[in-house]
């Protein structure tokens, strides 16, 4: 009989330790699957010494855009503080399947007479936990689950925030070198109209223009440097390092190739599926129904059964069962479950509106990447050509003295422009393909056939 | 120009068959790819053919082109032989679009352009080959020389395979009205594929041009036209050397090889369509008697061309000879649109002599508004080659004696 009693007590407080080695595997694969990245958790002192020393290893060699995403995911503090989500859901998991602890209650009676001390003692337990906990732990699985997917969004936010810092910066410094170029390049044009007005060929008219010129791109080039050290600063933010943090490189050229994207059907489905938002709202539904059947479970909250002993001042003892209960007249907890019921229309409303705005967005996303794709292609396949051709020309005959070198400074100021453009747009392009990354769930570039609804 | 370069040029005809098959299905092309703005219906039926109709076969050029029945030398061009039907010498001229080099490249490496060039330190860079595209006879620009004699009763068979109507005028000579060659006004024009034969008895003798009668603006710009030669029945004095020179002016966009017929900014000047260092020398033996026929077929300009080292009689204009008491002597004659000026001498002064155009702009080839260094020869430039009878004899002038 002790026996029984010890193994009962054991299996209604057995598991109550916090363990999330299961939760955190889950959100590591994910991790690792979509952005190729191993998360670290530095839940203690040697945990973050061994993560710093691996992002340090990392930046003294210079870093790619995947080591820079890698960085992100050991570094982010945003992104460590969302892993604590984890533990913290997953203690209310626990939580949630522990049994009330019973009652004892006990009254002494002193007599002002004779007899004796009277006594009267219960124990009870509060059996409501038997039909309240099983429900109480689904709502409490549902919102670990919930927690989980919010940690794997995080994941993506900040790889694709990484990323977009990443390139953002790369981008510009090629800009920004381009720009140098243009800059020398009006220089020595004006140098040249200085140069030809010697020989009757150009007025102040031209000589005055050309200085404006220089001047405009001086400019451009100092709005540049700013926009340069702002784009360091959140990289270095976006890497979990120190804003004015300059002692790493970036290595490597934004790749020029265009995607092979999916069908936009194909990215749609996918999304719908796997993007953590939609996920979330969807487990949302779920625990508003584990909420609406725990309200329902309440209409008898707190039924307490036990056993009551009583000895009066006679001495006379008597032993009997004990029941309590709230009868349910006044408050049959019809509120609570209206609400909970108007909850769960609220999260089901909630994710279909959630489903249309995935829907456009990635549409408008698609779009937007495809357009540039598109840009950025006929940039380097046709304009590119057709002014180095241009070029081409020019040199061949300005070197027959056929044509001024105006013509050829002109060919020259034409591509360096176009560079610029193209740059521009390959920056806007990988950005929106972040954009979509983000917005699907994984990397666009990634195998879909027969995934999308894996 | 010698026979086998003639030959090239001819090639380059055929080429040009395929070329231009290629380029107008790259102009449909251009056109797909390129909305335009709808055209009035008028502008449409306006538009002209460039420089080759596609639908228009070009004939190869006929077999007596460089056949030296004369004693012409028209540097850089070829005579046209002619045959005998009874008492009429027949000639066949087909005008034609035709590939040209007007400037061949570099001058060959110890040539006297070449020593000239690196003498002087003159700019690099000015020798790039410049091909036009431009309608000439028989595979030729400017057409091939046509000789003939005073008296000779002449059939000039001509064939349009230019992309519009044209006609031959034949410049100076006093023919019949409706032998005149003013396309629509003594004649109709000859459309494309079509051909017309003038006829004619040559009363007069002397140097004269042929040159399109139609639309002469752009035709004769776009390089039609030639030199036409009658000798009188006797010469009266003998004539070593005797040259013909066909002065015309072009204007080129860099790169473009098309004519700009529009323009009155000629930068291209050229001796029998060639642009100097490609210019040939004109070379003859100390003591020859040198004749040297001009004709100037440019749109614009007069050019006074200079000889050095030379005093030379103007003998003759596009009148024909010049009595000897009318005669005048001078070293630069002045030749101007449309007319022929006659220059002879004795080739006493042994050398190279500059022979060129004194409106100094036109001794260059075409350059930009840009800083000048020493530039080459190039334009209405070339030499008279006077090669010396005695090798390092001393030097005399003619008034210190007979030499």
């Amino acid at each position: 009989m002790r026996c029984f009693i010890f193994t009962i007590i054991l299996f209604l407080t057995g598991c109550a330790s916090v363990q999330i080695q299961e939760e955190w595997a889950k959100v590591n694969h994910y991790s690792v699957e979509q952005t190729g990245v191993k998360i670290k958790w530095q839940q203690s002192e040697e945990d973050a010494k061994a993560s710093n020393e691996e992002v340090r290893r990392l930046l003294d060699s210079g870093i790619t855009m995947e080591e820079a995403v890698k960085v992100a995911l050991l570094n982010n503090q945003n992104l460590q503080a969302a892993f604590e989500e984890i533990g913290i859901a997953k203690a209310d998991l626990v939580q949630a399947g522990l049994f009330s602890n019973p009652n004892l209650s006990a009254l002494f009676r002193f007599p002002f007479g004779a007899g004796s001390t009277g006594i009267e003692a219960s124990g009870s337990l509060n059996i409501a936990d038997f039909w309240q906990i099983p429900i109480r732990k689904k709502v409490a699985a549902a919102r670990l689950e919930s927690a989980m997917l919010r940690v794997s969004e995080e994941i993506l936010n900040t790889a694709a925030e990484a990323k977009r810092a990443y390139i953002n910066y790369s981008a510009l410094s090629s800009i920004r070198d381009e720009l140098m170029r243009t800059k020398d390049h009006m220089e020595e044009w004006k140098d040249h109209l200085i140069y030809r007005k010697q020989f009757g060929y150009a007025s102040e008219l031209d000589i005055y223009m050309a200085t404006a010129s220089v001047i405009e791109t001086e400019l451009e080039f100092a709005k540049i440097e700013s926009e340069l050290l702002i784009s360091r600063y959140r990289l270095n933010r976006a890497l979990g390092l120190s804003f004015e943090q300059s002692d790493y490189e970036l290595v490597g050229d934004l790749p020029q190739e265009i995607i092979q994207l999916p069908e936009l059907e194909q990215l749609i489905s996918y999304a719908l599926v796997n993007r953590p938002d939609i996920q979330i709202a969807r487990k949302h539904v779920e625990d508003s129904k584990s909420a609406l059947a725990l309200e329902r479970s309440r209409i008898f909250s707190n039924v307490e059964i036990g056993v009551g002993y009583e000895r009066d001042t006679d001495r006379d003892e008597s032993i009997g069962p004990e029941i309590s209960l709230h009868l349910p007249i006044f408050d049959q907890n019809q509120a609570q479950i209206a609400k909970a019921e108007y909850k769960l229309r609220q999260s089901e409303k909630k994710l279909n509106a959630k489903i249309g705005k995935v829907k456009e967005e990635v549409s408008v996303a698609f779009e937007r990447l495809r357009q540039l794709g598109k840009k950025m292609n006929i940039i380097k396949t046709q304009i590119l050509p057709a002014r180095d051709a241009a070029i081409k020309y020019a040199e061949k005959y300005f070197n027959a003295m056929q044509i001024n070198m105006l013509y050829l400074l002109e060919a020259q100021q034409n591509l360096l422009e176009t560079n610029r453009d193209y740059l521009n747009t390959l920056k806007e392009y990988h950005e929106q393909a972040i954009e979509l990354e983000r917005l699907t769930g994984r990397v666009v570039a990634k195998e879909f056939k027969n995934q999308a609804t894996n | 120009m010698r026979r086998r370069d003639f030959l090239k040029n001819s090639a380059l005809i055929l080429g040009s068959l395929a070329i231009a098959k290629n380029g107008a299905a790259q102009d449909i092309h251009i056109h797909k790819g390129h909305e335009m703005p709808p055209m009035p219906h008028d502008m449409k039926m306006h538009m002209p053919l460039g420089w080759l109709d596609p639908n228009i076969k070009l004939s190869t050029p006929p077999p007596l082109m460089g056949k030296q029945m004369g004693y012409i030398i028209t540097p850089n061009v070829l005579p046209l032989g002619y045959e005998i039907d009874k008492n009429v010498k027949v000639f066949s001229l087909i005008a034609q679009p035709v590939e040209h080099y007007i400037l061949d490249g570099e001058p060959s490496e110890g040539s006297i352009w070449d020593k000239v060039h690196k003498a002087k330190g003159m700019m690099p860079g000015m020798y790039l080959p410049k091909k036009i595209k431009g309608w000439g006879f028989n595979g030729s620009i400017p057409g091939p020389t046509i000789e003939a004699y005073e008296g000779d009763r002449v059939r000039l068979i001509v064939k349009n395979e230019l992309p519009e109507p044209t006609s031959i005028h034949w410049h100076g000579l006093e023919v019949p009205n409706e032998m005149d060659g003013a396309g629509g006004v003594t004649q109709p024009p000859i459309n494309p594929g079509e051909t017309f034969i003038y006829e004619f008895t040559l009363y007069q003798n002397g140097t004269f041009m042929y040159h399109s009668g139609f639309n002469e603006k752009k035709q004769v710009a776009m390089g039609l036209g030639g030199m036409f030669i009658i000798h009188p029945k006797k010469y009266k004095q003998k004539i070593d050397k005797d040259f013909a020179i066909l002065i015309q002016e072009w204007k080129f966009i860099a790169g473009n090889e098309n004519p700009d017929v529009t323009s009155t900014d000629p930068n291209w000047f050229t001796f029998n369509a060639k642009a100097a260092p490609s210019t040939e020398i004109l070379t003859v033996n100390q003591g020859d008697r040198v004749r040297i026929r001009f004709g100037n077929l440019s749109n614009q300009n007069a050019h006074p061309i200079h000889l050095h080292g030379y005093t030379w009689n103007i003998v003759g204009t596009e009148g024909g000879p010049i009595p000897k008491s009318a005669q005048w002597p001078g070293n630069t004659v002045d030749v101007s649109p449309g007319t022929v000026r006659d220059v002879e001498f004795n080739a006493w002064n042994p050398g190279y002599w500059h022979f060129h155009c004194h409106k100094l702009h036109h001794t260059v080839n075409a350059h930009a508004d840009m800083p000048m260094g020493v530039m080459p020869m190039g334009g209405m430039t070339t030499f008279l080659s006077v090669i010396p009878k005695e090798k390092d004899a001393r030097w005399r002038h003619p008034r210190e004696g007979k030499i």
